[in-house]
């Protein structure tokens, strides 16, 4: 079982991927949530988290920033798989995710199949990790 | 030449497409009913074009929406959490729009989403650098009714 981080500004958005991720049929017992990566950092000081949902336009701290934060670190959580939730399409800015650290990119707007089929693999992945 | 009607009825008809297993069918017309309230949200384009995009809606709508999206009822007194539910549904339409500009070699960022107040109307004129559109949108199964209007200027 596996804990979760969903970070969006949007009330809404974290909702629906919450729900979507309660009927995905992955095994996950515990959902937190952010409103931007100031906050999620807090949480991944304080909390076992398996895996990271994150927006990339945010106010305070947007999810390259936040990326940057968690990957160049030398926190205990510098590796765990981060899945970048957003609308954003340039190419530049979504190749510069994945290239500081994103593990993988799911354009908004998405449905309750898409987030399960990028989700599994990789919180199969995370909880084989003590 | 795609004009900035096409794209913004593909972009919604794709959002609710996808978000809410449902169609949403473009009329002529922007109203969305005579001294009807509004709850209304808005993004800015900024780079090689500039513009918006802006939607509008009764909060009966809005709420309709959201419980489609979260399977919950909600009340219209709450207008918070419909504005942050408009605004997230403009979002997505804002992100396509942009996606289709970058795709015709524009530069260009999109704003995170702003409150407006008041009803969206049609503009008088247009200057003719600007391209313009408003179209009203039926949403099929909830009954209801939603209004963007999207302006880009070279």
């Amino acid at each position: 079982m596996s804990t979760i981080l969903i970070v969006d500004d949007s009330s809404t958005m974290r909702k629906i991927i919450a729900m979507h991720l309660s009927q995905s049929g992955l095994e996950i017992d515990r959902v937190v949530m952010a409103e931007n990566g100031v906050e999620a950092l807090k949480i991944l000081d304080n909390e076992k988290v398996d895996l990271v949902l994150t927006d990339m336009n945010m106010p305070e701290m947007g999810g390259l920033a936040f990326l940057s934060e968690v990957r160049d670190g030398d926190r205990h959580y510098r590796s765990i798989p981060i899945v970048v939730v957003s609308t954003e399409s340039e190419a530049g800015l979504v190749r510069e995710a994945l290239r500081i650290g994103a593990s993988q990119y799911v354009q908004k707007p998405f449905t309750a199949a898409k987030l399960a089929e990028s989700l599994g693999p990789l919180l199969a992945h995370a909880c084989e990790i003590p | 030449m795609i004009t900035v009607e096409a794209i913004l009825v593909d972009a919604v008809r794709q959002v609710f497409g996808t978000m809410f297993v449902s169609d949403a069918i473009p009329d002529e017309s922007g109203d969305l009913g005579a001294g009807q309230e509004a709850i209304g949200m808005v993004q800015i384009f900024a780079g090689d074009a500039s513009g918006s995009i802006a939607v509008g809606g009764r909060p009966e709508a809005v709420a309709a929406i959201y419980e489609r999206l979260l399977g919950t009822p909600i009340s219209v007194e709450e207008e918070s959490e419909l504005r942050d539910a408009l605004g997230e549904v403009l979002n997505m339409v804002g992100g396509l729009c942009k996606a289709r500009f970058l795709a015709q070699g524009m530069r260009i960022t999109l704003s995170l989403p702003f409150d407006v107040h008041g009803l969206i109307r049609r503009h008088v004129a247009e200057p003719g650098s600007m391209q313009y559109t408003l179209v009203g949108f039926d949403l099929k199964g909830l009954e209801q009714r939603l209004v963007f209007r999207l302006i880009m200027e070279r």
